[in-house]
């Protein structure tokens, strides 16, 4: 399944939590338009070179950046800063989340 | 009996039954060849326990680190080994280059070598490995 949206979400102790979902599916209508446009060149590039056997590697090659994009549901990263004081001995703690779904 | 115990059990029978087929002379050898890669190839079944799905990375601080950040990283298998077969499309010269730059520094891989198969050894041998750094934070790798 191809992810669509990545969200990202800022959460700080005594401010407002901030939640932004971006919406992949976008870049990848442009994306998707741009591959489409490459793909007679690509054909061209991989029908040239196929005698030297660069051919086969380039489609699989092409075909690859679809199966990566396909692939990057579910990547997440959490990070959690623990309260560091600052010069005027105040500080906050600091939690980031970084979701693609 | 665990669940690991009879696929194995299954995938043997399997095994059998299509060398049974090769010595009546039913198949040819490459069917054979194709049969048994597909069968050794095959997902675990339905009830089965399913393989891990992710890789986990969990940076944490050390017990007496108090200012160290908590990390937790959940990287898609899927994105692992997509990503590591673009290493099959870098050309003969450069991979050569890169084999020689990695042994240098004390790497012993080789990417003429590399395929499907070393991706998942590569992912069984990263399972649940414990790294301290300097006493200051834990790095867990572990695949779920």
């Amino acid at each position: 399944m191809i992810p669509l949206w990545l969200w990202v979400r800022v959460e700080e102790d005594g401010k407002r939590h901030l939640s932004l979902p971006i919406p992949l599916f976008l870049a990848w209508l442009l994306l998707g338009a741009l591959l489409l446009l490459l793909l007679p060149l690509v054909l061209l590039a991989a029908l040239l070179s196929w005698p030297w056997g660069w051919g086969r590697a380039l489609l699989q090659m092409y075909v690859q950046i679809f199966v990566l994009i396909a692939s990057l549901s579910g990547l997440r990263l959490d990070i959690d800063s623990p309260v560091k004081a600052g010069r005027d001995g105040s500080g906050q703690g600091r939690t980031t989340h970084v979701v693609i779904r | 009996m665990s669940l690991y115990d009879n696929k194995e059990e299954t995938m043997n029978e399997e095994k059998r039954k299509i060398l049974e087929m090769l010595a009546d002379k039913k198949i040819t050898v490459d069917d054979a060849e194709k049969l048994l890669a597909a069968v050794s190839e095959a997902p675990p079944a339905a009830g089965g326990t399913p393989g891990p799905k992710y890789l986990r990375v969990l940076v944490e601080p050390a017990p007496g680190n108090k200012e160290g950040d908590r990390v937790n990283v959940r990287v898609p298998l899927n994105l692992v080994r997509a990503g590591l077969k673009f290493a099959s499309f870098i050309p003969a010269q450069a991979r050569d280059k890169v084999n020689s730059e990695l042994k240098e520094k004390g790497v012993p891989f080789d990417l003429n070598h590399f395929d499907a198969r070393d991706v998942e050894a590569l992912l069984v041998h990263l399972n649940d490995l414990t790294v301290e750094v300097e006493g200051k934070e834990n790095v867990r790798v572990f695949c779920e």
